[in-house]
């Protein structure tokens, strides 16, 4: 919003007072100053000019050549003014003046040399005002301009965001209070007291006093509509509001000045004379002044006549029901409307408006009937002869809480942390408008009704008020006594950075982040057809509508995205899924996964190998035993490879799953060549069974005996069925048995493969004599080709 | 009888055509070990007056012939390390034998040293739900129905028939009422993670991003500790000394509350197009948390007071590594990622 710094001068003593040195202070202290604009600077360069006298143009029927008297000289310019008289004063800018729009220079209007410009308001950057020059009136040639009109003034531009809390702040008299404080100087006291008499008939009632705490309206009579005078139209164009018209503009400025909104009636359109504030009817409908037709609930409150609705309370007003320049008799509104009430329905419709983004803020009841006073001591200095013809009514249902803070001896310093002036917080807080009392043991401070609506209701606001025109930066820095205690733990934040470290520093994958939520399309294409997945109420997109049930889904979608670039992606992803379960506390878990994935433009079934190995290196790093199941569970998703697969558990829990990408999904996300592995595994059950504490296995003393042995066997036995039956069978002696290698192909018979394992044996007492190495080698194979059907390949 | 002296000369030239280790080896057996036994042997085929003179001669030969087969080595020996030591093909600076490199995440990496920063200085670190009830991420905060922070637009909601009241957490704040419930005061914690908006996407804004909150309760904790504690972390955290100020700043959960700007330190102050001119860059909010954000947490306020910050964790990572566009970050361009090739 723009502050004026002229118009700050209506409430508050300025004089002496550079704007610019309070900038940094009101920053520190109020609210967020984000530019500072000084307007009509160059003005000081203009001044009054004489017409002494016109005559017509010699080329041009629209201009005139007048003869000027700056005061030292006189010049000849050219005018196309409709109201460029003898006689008359005007401001007049001369060669080298800098104008806004541009630099006046001595230059040819067809054929005649203009020595300068004489202005329109337009012209001189005060407002858009272009339809004539701005007439001066009887002053002396080469007066400045300054000299004669506000033209000069500082702009200061409030981030709204920083005084959204500050009801009391939307209108220049509560900015005025806080400038008023950082000088320590009092606030000009409202003096408006318009005499209300008059027997014009308004019966004001209301419905709902707790959409309305406090209505206030009172007829008023008065020449038609005609230009504001120039101060009020400046302040206007300088608050960033046009000028229209003076009733208009005199709405507009009480808004502005007060922060209070007040609507005009026409009341030739209050028919019955009659105001009404209620909730509006199902199925209601009425028409705002901007033209739309607005469908009403009953939670909208209504300002409405003797016969329907002409105003949407604290939005808009009616078009039935507006001012228009022919108006001569107004009902004024001055009123306080429940903010959430007008809130909700701002938002419904759609609607924000000046007056909403007030009475949404909670203003101060008494407020209304302020700028009900003003309105009617500003109307009678704007129009001469105008004046109030009713009583002043007012609907005034707001409750009258006094709200008093006992702010204890010492409070506010304890919480600052620093010692205060003598006196200092009285002052600040008075000067704000706050009544400070002593007691025996603190101060019983008053909140002053503009601050009492929801901004300050207890002795932490009180600190604040004194704290922030203390300035923060005045407090120095106190360490706090810090104790020191057992650090907590928590081993799934530690597992966390134990796996993102073992995944990049030991098997050089990269790391990644994607959304949390799934994409639609990408699920479509990969077949996923159910969802027991978090619907949003309001997605940023209709692709992204749900929470991810896996990681599995982006990580392909990364490796669709990066496979044209590159030709191998290996990256993985720690993040939360959420899952349709809830605990306790009705919050659905939302575990985190680790999730892996791994392409190969030149890959094939190996990069399974490969992810498995990294898995492998993980597991042993987390010191886990993982056990690996072929194949995935029936409820696995549609794009993982049914048998290329495997499910991983440790201690009967699961673990997880790794998986080849399924052809045909694939090709749905045009992969191209190269094949794709994918793994996704529980982050808190991998945490829960990192195993930390663990004794070193003491080293041999007397050397093994190592055997080979190649066994043939069906295709459905696994590696993992063989290993383990080896171990099984081989019993304290194996200290360990190792994977060589396989092979199919003649002359292993068909559907058969040969798998070659290293075994060692040994005892920790004594060395193994060879019969006893050969015994156990003997069991093991009778063992496997008990167990397992195998045959030896002989050597 | 063989003559001695035109074997050595055959030996010689041998020799000298030797080139090689492998070339010596066979000269070995050849002359040594296959020779030797036969020449000795034919002494005895001489006239017993002549066998002492001619077996000195043959002593002296294969003394000779040993001793040259010696020296031959040591020479070939020498002349290899001579090579090794000053061999031209060698280039020390051709690139090496390199395993497939892996790079963390910006955000992992910012936010674990952060985690390490705070561990050092006494702090727990702890992880909150994401996907949230509203009372944690609303009310306990001070911010009741109605109240214009909770606009429909700047919220994830779940659609009421997958749940009520869930939403997808706006601010790390929300775990602060689970933090004052979970440990005993005094404490010191802060917990990193995930939040979301309701935000177009563009070169500076994100729907999806991460903050780090960090809380302090204890007794009698005041604006003057708040101070001294914003600028010990945050001189840590940037590695060298910062000038801080505090403005006044409306958050519903704090009270007095404030925004902390750091003094921009690419121009010093003095103004630049990173500080937008004003010398000053708006870093985080903070404040004393608000007696009924106390009250919700279960503790009572007349007792424990405490101060809360919430830091901007990815507008850090972006200021540290000096990003362009926030939606790298949760992008997928492996280009841009595998730059990130520092330690955790």
């Amino acid at each position: 919003m723009h502050i004026s710094w002229n118009w700050l001068g209506r409430h508050v003593d300025l004089t002496g007072v550079d704007p610019f040195s309070l900038i940094g202070r009101f920053t520190m202290a109020v609210a967020e100053v984000e530019g500072v604009e000084a307007k009509g600077d160059a003005l000081g360069a203009v001044v009054a000019g004489r017409v002494l006298e016109v005559r017509p143009h010699p080329a041009s029927d629209k201009l005139k050549v007048a003869r000027v008297a700056t005061g030292r000289e006189v010049v000849e310019v050219v005018c196309g003014a409709p109201n460029c008289h003898v006689g008359g004063t005007y401001p007049l800018a001369l060669p080298g003046v800098v104008l806004p729009a541009f630099t006046v220079e001595a230059v040819p209007l067809r054929g005649v040399v203009s020595q300068g410009v004489l202005c329109s308001e337009r012209d001189l950057g005060l407002t858009d005002d272009h339809a004539g020059l701005l007439v001066l009136g009887q002053v002396a040639p080469g007066t400045p301009l300054p000299d004669l009109l506000p033209v000069r003034d500082v702009l200061f531009e409030i981030d709204n965001k920083s005084v959204t809390h500050r009801p009391d702040l939307w209108g220049h008299r509560g900015m005025a209070r806080e400038v008023g404080v950082l000088l320590d100087r009092p606030l000009k006291p409202m003096t408006w007291a318009p005499e209300f008499t008059g027997d014009d008939p308004l019966d004001v009632q209301t419905e709902c006093p707790d959409l309305c705490p406090r209505y206030t309206a009172a007829r008023y009579r008065c020449a038609p509509a005609s230009r504001s005078p120039f101060w009020l139209r400046v302040l206007l164009e300088r608050a960033g509001v046009r000028a229209i018209s003076d009733l208009v503009d005199l709405t507009n400025f009480v808004m502005l000045d007060l922060g209070n909104p007040v609507h005009a009636f026409d009341a030739r359109l209050v028919r019955g004379n009659r105001i009404r504030i209620r909730r509006a009817s199902a199925g209601e409908h009425l028409t705002t002044l901007d033209g739309i037709e607005r469908a009403l609930l009953p939670d909208d409150c209504v300002i409405a006549d003797g016969e329907g609705g002409v105003a949407l309370a604290g939005v808009m007003g009616g078009l039935n029901s507006g001012i228009a320049d022919d108006t001569t008799d107004v009902v004024l509104e001055a009123a306080n409307f429940h903010p959430g009430t007008v809130r909700r329905t701002s938002l419904r419709l759609g609607l924000r408006t000046e007056a909403s983004a007030r009475f949404e803020k909670s203003l101060d009841p008494n407020l209304a009937h302020e700028a009900q006073l003003a309105f009617g001591a500003l109307l009678a200095e704007l129009k001469p002869g105008a004046r109030a013809t009713s009583r002043l009514y007012d609907v005034d249902h707001a409750p009258k809480r006094v709200v008093r803070i006992f702010v204890p001896t010492g409070l506010i310093e304890k919480k600052l942390g620093t010692p205060l002036p003598e006196g200092f917080a009285r002052k600040v807080l008075t000067g704000l408008g706050f009544g400070v009392e002593p007691t025996l043991d603190g101060k019983m401070v008053t909140v002053p009704t503009w601050r009492a609506t929801k901004d300050v209701s207890i002795k932490e606001d009180i600190v604040e008020e004194v704290g922030r025109f203390f300035g923060y930066d005045n407090i120095p820095g106190a360490t706090p006594a810090i104790q020191v205690r057992e650090p907590q733990f928590r081993w799934l934040t530690e597992a966390r950075w134990a796996t993102t470290r073992a995944l990049v520093l030991d098997a050089g994958m990269t790391q990644l982040q994607t959304y949390s939520f799934a994409s639609n399309g990408l699920l479509a294409r990969l077949g996923v057809t159910t969802s027991d997945a978090f619907g949003l109420a309001n997605p940023i997109s209709s692709d992204l509508t749900h929470l991810r049930t896996a990681l599995a889904p982006n990580l392909l979608g990364v490796v669709a995205d990066n496979c044209r670039a590159t030709d191998a992606v290996r990256a993985f992803e720690i993040g939360r899924v959420f899952l349709d379960t809830r605990d306790a506390e009705g919050l659905p878990a939302q575990p985190h996964h680790v999730g892996l994935v791994t392409w190969r433009r030149d890959g094939d079934d190996q990069v399974y190998f490969e992810l498995k190995g990294v898995l492998e290196g993980l597991f042993e790093h987390l010191r886990v035993r993982v056990d690996w199941t072929p194949g995935l569970a029936k409820d696995a998703a549609p794009y993982l490879h049914p048998s290329k697969s495997a499910r991983l558990s440790a201690g009967g829990r699961p673990v997880g799953w790794i998986a080849l990408l399924h052809p045909r999904a694939a090709e749905a996300i045009k992969l191209g060549q190269g094949r794709v592995v994918l793994a996704e595994l529980d982050l808190p059950t991998l945490a829960d069974l990192w195993q930390r504490r663990w004794s070193y296995a003491r080293l041999p003393r007397f050397p093994g005996v190592r055997y080979e042995i190649s066994a043939i066997v069906p295709f459905a036995v696994t590696h993992a069925e063989l290993e383990r039956e080896i171990r099984a069978s081989a019993g304290a002696d194996l200290r360990g048995v190792r994977f060589l290698g396989r092979f199919m192909g003649a002359p292993i018979p068909e559907g058969h493969t040969s798998m070659s394992y290293e075994m060692l044996f040994g005892r920790d007492e004594r060395t193994l004599t060879d019969d006893e190495a050969n015994a156990v080698a003997a069991r093991v194979i009778a063992h496997l080709k008990a167990t397992l059907g195998a045959s030896l390949r002989e050597a | 009888m063989h003559d001695l002296d035109a074997l050595r000369g055959e030996f010689q030239a041998e020799l000298a055509a030797a080139a090689t280790v492998a070339d010596l080896d066979l000269l070995d057996r050849r002359w040594v070990k296959a020779r030797k036994g036969e020449l000795f042997g034919g002494v005895k085929t001489l006239p017993v007056e002549e066998r002492k003179a001619y077996g000195q001669r043959l002593n002296e030969l294969f003394n000779a012939i040993t001793a040259d087969l010696a020296g031959r080595r040591t020479a070939l020996a020498e002349q290899a390390l001579a090579r090794d030591l000053h061999d031209p093909r060698f280039d020390a600076t051709l690139p090496g034998v390199r395993r497939e490199r892996g790079s963390f995440h910006p955000i992992d990496l910012v936010q674990h040293h952060l985690e390490r920063v705070f561990q050092g200085m006494g702090f727990h670190v702890l992880d909150y739900p994401e996907l949230e009830l509203e009372a944690y991420n609303f009310e306990g905060l001070n911010i009741p129905k109605d109240h214009p922070a909770r606009d429909m637009q700047d919220t994830f909601w779940v659609d009421p028939a997958h749940g009520k009241g869930l939403l997808l957490r706006t601010h790390t704040s929300a775990g602060q009422v689970r933090a004052m419930h979970e440990l005993t005061p005094p404490f010191r914690a802060v917990f990193p993670g995930r939040v979301y908006r309701m935000e177009a996407v563009d070169a500076s804004h994100e729907h999806t991003f991460h903050q780090l909150e960090g809380l302090m309760i204890d007794k009698d904790v005041s604006v003057a500790n708040l101070i001294s504690s914003m600028k010990t972390l945050l001189s840590t955290i940037f590695e060298r000394e910062v000038t801080i100020r505090l403005r006044p700043g409306y958050f519903p959960f704090v009270e007095p509350g404030f925004e902390l700007d750091l003094k921009c330190m690419v121009c010093g102050g003095s103004g630049c197009s990173v500080c937008k001119q004003s010398g000053w860059v708006e870093l985080l909010p903070c404040g004393l948390v608000h007696p009924n954000v106390l009250k919700a947490g279960g503790l009572d306020p007349d007792q424990w007071s405490g101060w809360a910050f919430g830091l901007g964790l990815s507008r850090l990572v972006m200021m540290k590594y000096q990003l362009d566009d926030i939606r790298l970050l949760l992008g997928s361009d492996l280009r841009f990622l595998s730059q990130f090739s520092d330690v955790l």
